[in-house]
């Protein structure tokens, strides 16, 4: 018997329990996974408190009531993938909010998407491996993301109630706060313009 | 059979004592019990009383971030706060929920897996003896970069192939396991409180060779003092095994170095693909009389329910027992590796264990599987929250979301085992016979095996065996003189019968003080004939209202006050108390044989039920809503020869 055999029946019986793919680790929008998530736990402390405090909210009615679309599968990467492309057109319009480049990570999926600034856009890298080392992490909810591009809730709401966590130096924290409340910013500017060109328009 | 309920007959069962010394540990026989117990005394009924007059309600089981696994899939909180829940203290989950007992418990044992134990904090905390090995310190870099899962899939991986670095491995006697060991024990010695809460000292055995759970939990009678000058064992080499047997002389050794005590308590034989109770060979070596002595000598309970399914009976076993199929886990082993087959079953459960155990005894003199029964959780998230109403799930992932009744457990794509989380149960608890809330008086209650299982309320039970029971007993206002008096408890032992008289049973039940009333109270017994043949049989002895067996025999069903959309039930029917004598009608002296009570509960909402409400969560096709929780007495045994 060898070690590393016998070590992997002992230690890891629980964890063997869950389909743990063994060729990579995939996003949980194709093979959820019960390590992914619980790592975060560790790597980004409090991080599942996120998703507790996501239902509730639905509970309380601060986000909308949970529906009967899929969170997992296609249909719902491709949701979470627009969502962080709309967000990503929002930092790149915004050029004071591309200062500081950042890491999503939405839960319950685990599914990273990078927000590269350049000279003149934000690369959205959805699916991405992971943060740059230093960088700063967003997690939260992808439910939380449509409602703060909504401006049905504003970030420091949203902070406050744990439904979006930022994580890295104090400094890096603070950077992505920013950018991100001046993107929302933009969204508020983005909506009230529209507003006014509609009633311009008499609609 | 006369159906009797009285009330506050047995209130005397909860009365509180004060400390009392410590009783031998070991089986009870008549002649033993009457010399431990003292009679009746002239008038106040509480002087002097040498029995235990409270159940001690605990879990043997339970899982913190320092279990591999367990730090795996989220779990941050540490034995300390596991031990701050069980008191009574709310904490906040691993999740971010407030979470709180309705009652604190009052004793609980933080079994974390030996093998690895503590690597997994240490990890993530950078601890220098990580950082130092340079697979360490990639892994260390990879879950600081966000790569937490791809490290820990690569730890997988490194393990199966033996390449696990060995300066990284958290072998006994390595400097960091150790600090992992001693801080377990510390955290035991500081929530300790004789007399209020016991903090037991422990760890679990996990071995799992081919994902076959023939795991143990190693539970130690002792102080710091003793346990710290060992380390756990393990399973992984050179050290460890994975055959129970070099298990027990682990234990022999420990107890020969320190002069200490320990007993181990197995689990899950629903999950051993038929290898937990064998009969004829284990580990390739046939059973010989070292083999079930010295398991006899060293596994003196069984945790008969647990979150991962329970192992009282099996419908394919018992295909009478209407009770038989409860919170079934019977799909494959722990891993879902291999598939069950019927033939596996009869080695797996309680009540056959049970009935071969006659039979081994026969032939090879002594009955190994001559246990006592105990319930406990096995959760992995430092919560031991198990009432149906506050569960919060086996592990992290599982604690309460809208998701986690829908969400898949074990879901292996070669053998199609595949178990879903709503298939959890909330169970269950360990119930403990003992004078006083100390270490040593509840190890040497489980020891004496004056222990029950519950699968999550806290009902009182007693179950009492002698020669000369009669029916007036069950209407004396203090009936555990009696029952001590004139027989033994729980997990005792009958001898030779009288000429001309049959095995009496005075049993009593109360409800859980917060719970639901009472269905039944049952006795099952098994036997062996003369020529080997096993038999069982579960009697009915003593019921709520006024039902009468059918032409079948079988009783009718309690009824049912679930209100299933607002998660609640009435107890409007059932009996907060019942109380009875019964004797063996079918009893053949030259018969061996052994008798355990089940004490069943009216229908009350699963916790399914209550995630449904409080969620809106449509259940799945097949989701159990409804529970009949339950308790298993220790048995008694007769033996024709004793």
């Amino acid at each position: 018997m060898g070690a590393g055999k016998a070590l992997l029946r002992s230690i890891l019986a629980l964890a063997a329990l869950w389909s743990v793919p063994t060729d990579g680790v995939a996003c949980g929008y194709e093979d959820p996974t019960a390590i992914s998530l619980g790592v975060l736990n560790w790597s980004y402390p409090e991080a599942l408190h996120v998703r507790t405090a996501v239902w509730q909210a639905e509970n309380a009615g601060l986000l909308p009531p949970r529906g009967k679309a899929p969170t997992t599968g296609a249909l719902a990467f491709y949701r979470a993938a627009a969502s962080m492309s709309r967000l990503g057109g929002l930092l790149e319009a915004e050029a004071e909010s591309r200062a500081a480049g950042f890491s999503i990570v939405l839960i319950p999926q685990v599914l990273w998407t990078r927000f590269v600034p350049d000279s003149d856009r934000v690369s959205v890298m959805t699916h991405a491996p992971g943060p740059l080392a230093g960088e700063a992490v967003v997690v939260t909810n992808e439910k939380v993301v449509r409602a703060l591009l909504d401006r049905r809730l504003a970030l420091r709401d949203a902070e406050a109630q744990g439904l979006l966590r930022i994580y890295g130096e104090e400094a890096t924290q603070a950077a992505v706060r920013e950018t991100l409340t001046l993107a929302m910013r933009s969204t508020a500017e983005a909506a009230r313009s529209h507003a006014g060109a509609a009633l311009r328009e008499g609609r | 059979m006369s159906c009797k309920i009285i009330a506050g007959a047995i209130t005397v069962l909860l009365a509180s004592a004060a400390p009392l010394a410590a009783q031998d540990a070991g089986a009870l026989s008549t002649d033993k019990a009457s010399k431990a117990h003292s009679s009746r005394p002239d008038y106040s009924p509480y002087a002097d009383r040498k029995f235990p007059v409270q159940p001690f309600f605990g879990d043997t089981h339970l899982h913190t971030s320092f279990s591999m696994d367990a730090g795996a899939f989220g779990a941050r909180l540490p034995p300390r706060d596991a031990y701050r829940f069980a008191r009574g203290e709310q904490v906040t989950s691993s999740t971010g929920l407030p979470v709180k007992l309705s009652q604190p418990l009052d004793f609980l044992v933080v079994a974390d897996h030996s093998d690895n134990m503590g690597f997994f904090p240490d990890l993530f905390a950078g601890k220098p003896n990580i950082l130092a090995d340079p697979t360490g310190k990639k892994w260390y870099d990879m879950i600081k970069s966000g790569k937490g899962a791809e490290a820990a899939i690569d730890i997988i991986v490194s393990f199966s192939h033996n390449k696990f670095p060995d300066d990284l491995m958290y072998f006994p006697g390595t400097k960091a396991y150790r600090s992992a060991w001693h801080e377990t024990i510390a955290a035991a010695e500081e929530y300790n409180e004789p007399g209020r809460f016991t903090a037991f000292i422990g760890y679990e055995w996990t071995s799992n060779t081919g994902g076959n759970n023939l795991h143990r939990n190693v539970i130690f009678r002792d102080n710091g003092d003793k346990a710290s000058q060992v380390d756990p064992f393990t399973v992984y080499p050179p050290n460890g095994s994975d055959n129970p047997a070099d298990l027990w002389k682990w234990m022999q050794a420990y107890e020969d170095k320190t002069g200490g005590d320990v007993l181990a308590i197995a689990h899950n034989g629903n999950l051993s693909s038929g290898l937990m109770f064998p009969t004829v060979e284990a580990f390739g070596k046939k059973l010989d009389a070292e083999y079930v002595q010295t398991r006899d000598k060293w596994e003196r309970l069984y945790e008969a329910t647990q979150t991962k399914g329970d192992g009282e009976a099996h419908p394919f076993l018992s295909p009478n027992d209407e009770f038989a199929d409860f919170e079934t886990w019977d799909k494959g082993n722990l891993d879902g590796s291999v598939a069950k087959k019927p033939e596996m079953l009869e080695f797996e459960y309680v009540r056959s264990a049970y009935k071969n155990g006659l039979k081994l005894e026969k032939e090879l003199g002594t009955n190994p599987y001559k246990f006592g029964l105990i319930g406990s959780s096995d959760a992995h998230n430092s919560l031991s929250a198990l009432a149906e109403d506050n569960f919060f799930g086996k592990t992290v992932p599982q604690e309460p979301s809208p998701e986690r009744m829908t969400a898949t457990f074990v879901d292996n794509k070669q053998t199609g085992v595949k178990i879903m989380d709503w298939e959890v149960g909330a169970s269950g608890y360990a119930a403990v016979w003992a004078e006083e809330n100390t270490r040593e008086s509840i190890w040497d209650a489980m020891q004496r095996k004056e222990t029950y299982a519950t699968t999550g309320p806290r009902m009182a039970v007693r179950f009492f065996g002698g020669w000369d029971f009669v029916a007036a007993d069950a209407e004396e206002r203090l009936p555990a003189y009696v029952g001590y008096t004139k027989g033994v408890p729980m997990g005792g032992d009958l001898g030779a019968a009288p000429a001309g008289k049959a095995p009496t049973f005075l049993v009593a039940a109360l409800k859980d003080p917060i719970g639901a009333n009472l269905d039944r109270y049952q006795i099952v017994k098994g036997w062996m004939e003369g020529d080997g043949t096993l038999q069982e049989e579960v009697y009915d002895v003593v019921w709520s209202g006024d039902r009468q067996p059918g032409a079948d025999g079988k009783l009718p069903p309690v009824g049912d006050t679930v209100d299933m959309a607002n998660a609640n039930w009435t107890n409007t029917i059932g009996a907060p108390e019942l109380i009875a004598v019964w004797t063996d009608p079918d009893f053949d002296p030259s018969e061996p044989a052994f008798y355990y009570g089940r004490v069943i509960e009216i229908p009350t909402p699963r916790w399914t039920a209550y995630d449904a409400k409080f969620f809106g969560t449509t259940p799945l096709d097949g989701t159990r809503m409804k529970v009949q929780d339950r308790a298993y007495t220790s048995p008694i045994w007769y033996d024709p020869a004793g």
